[in-house]
């Protein structure tokens, strides 16, 4: 792993100095994992194709400006402002804000009926569709923090970074996807352990 | 019971070990005392693996080549075909040539199904810039267009006529339908009864019709994604 690491710091280092194929072997390590980001967001199909290909454009173009600690994280942060580009276009109607604006104020739904416990869901598919259907209805900033959060593994500070916003904001916008989410399950009839 | 607030708005940071010392504390100390944010913390605590196992809707694009194949069936597939049915209604309307057609034929039956494969793991091209994009999903189609231009051509010479369509030549709709026309009637009448079917031209444009007919409904089922 060592090796693959320094590896890649050096295909960073030539691609920032020009070199178009450092560039796109970097590209290719990264595409899939990106796509997979970027259709989490937007859906599987063209846009998120059209996402990672525009954001691989754009990150070339200004390959010379990137300075950063991780070139995995410039990459996530480029390619999901290009997908919440295109939610944001696709998106006929302007967006109401049906959140409260304190976090202390959201809603937990209540159990309606005695469930399993939400930390045996995993592997449940009926539990996976219903995580989908919440997040479909999650707004998009807060989803993509919860995606590079709980699938791409980044830390509060680089999702701050990636998405250039305050740490405290990534935390606001995790929990509430989280509790989204959360809440989807347990109006179907899951609980907490505890409760 | 417990005066302080409940400190819910924390837990997601609280799993997440993203808590600074103090409010990390703040929170342990809470979780102590009430039982109502152990359950929400219990139930927070389920859901980073199920966001973690929900994936894109469909994977169908997920390989590098298969998206290169529907970007080339996009537009070179179509174009393909459509010039392999000319081309094998062009040599079979050359009543000499049914010994070369059958040679040419099948080139143009294999250039369909290559179509697709060059691009497989062709670079995705971020190198350039949009042109550079289209370039590269074009070049495969035509480096594949190119043998059976050839092939065509050399089947033409060996025929004796003049006609050599090159590989970037793209007849127009107006001159192949004409040709199409005369093809149609001139190769009807060298079908002798005696002929193998596969020596016959029109087995090898049924074969390519249909190739270019799988290649597009394989690009439709791709693309409904």
């Amino acid at each position: 792993m060592k090796s693959t690491d320094a590896e890649y710091g050096a295909l960073v280092e030539r691609a920032r100095r020009g070199d178009g194929r450092a560039f796109e072997q970097l590209a290719v390590r990264e595409e899939r994992a990106l796509y997979r980001h970027a259709a989490r967001i937007l859906g599987a199909g063209p846009d998120a194709e059209d996402a990672v290909q525009d954001g691989f454009l754009s990150a070339w173009r200004s390959i010379g400006s990137f300075e950063g600690s991780s070139f995995r994280a410039w990459l996530y942060r480029i390619v999901t402002n290009r997908a919440l580009d295109r939610v944001r276009a696709r998106r006929r109607r302007p967006e109401f804000p049906l959140e409260p604006a304190e976090d202390e104020a959201l809603i937990w739904a209540e159990p309606v009926a005695p469930g399993p416990d939400l930390a045996d869901l995993v592997g449940n598919r009926e539990a996976v569709a219903a995580v989908e259907e919440a997040l479909r209805l999650v707004p998009e900033q807060q989803r993509a923090a919860l995606l590079l959060r709980d699938v791409e593994g980044f830390a509060y500070e680089e999702i701050a970074v990636i998405t250039s916003v305050e740490v405290g904001t990534v935390k606001s916008r995790i929990h509430r996807a989280r509790v989204a989410v959360r809440n989807a399950l347990v109006t179907r009839g899951w609980r907490g352990s505890g409760g | 019971m417990n005066d302080t607030p409940h400190p819910r708005a924390q837990l997601s940071a609280y799993l997440d070990n993203a808590l600074g010392p103090s409010e990390r504390s703040v929170v342990e100390a809470h979780l102590g005392a009430c039982a109502d944010c152990r359950a929400r913390l219990a139930e927070l605590v389920g859901v980073p693996a199920l966001v973690l196992r929900h994936g894109p809707p469909p994977q169908r694009l997920d390989e590098p080549w298969q998206r290169e194949l529907v970007r080339v069936a996009d537009r070179e597939v179509v174009h393909l075909s459509v010039f392999l049915f000319l081309a094998t209604a062009l040599v079979s309307s050359m009543s000499g040539s049914a010994a070369s057609a059958p040679a040419a034929a099948p080139a143009g039956g294999a250039a369909t199904v290559a179509s697709g494969a060059p691009g497989a793991f062709g670079p995705i091209g971020p190198a350039a810039d949009q042109s550079a994009r289209n370039r590269s999903s074009a070049a495969p189609a035509v480096g594949a267009a190119a043998p059976t231009a050839t092939s065509l051509a050399d089947a033409a010479k060996q025929a004796g006529a003049t006609p050599s369509p090159s590989a970037q030549t793209q007849f127009s709709a107006a001159s192949a339908s004409v040709q199409a026309r005369e093809g149609a009637p001139a190769a009807a009448q060298p079908a002798q009864p005696s002929r193998s079917i596969f020596v016959s031209p029109w087995f090898w444009l049924a074969v390519a019709v249909i190739t270019g007919a799988l290649a597009i409904a394989l690009q439709r089922r791709l693309r409904s994604a």
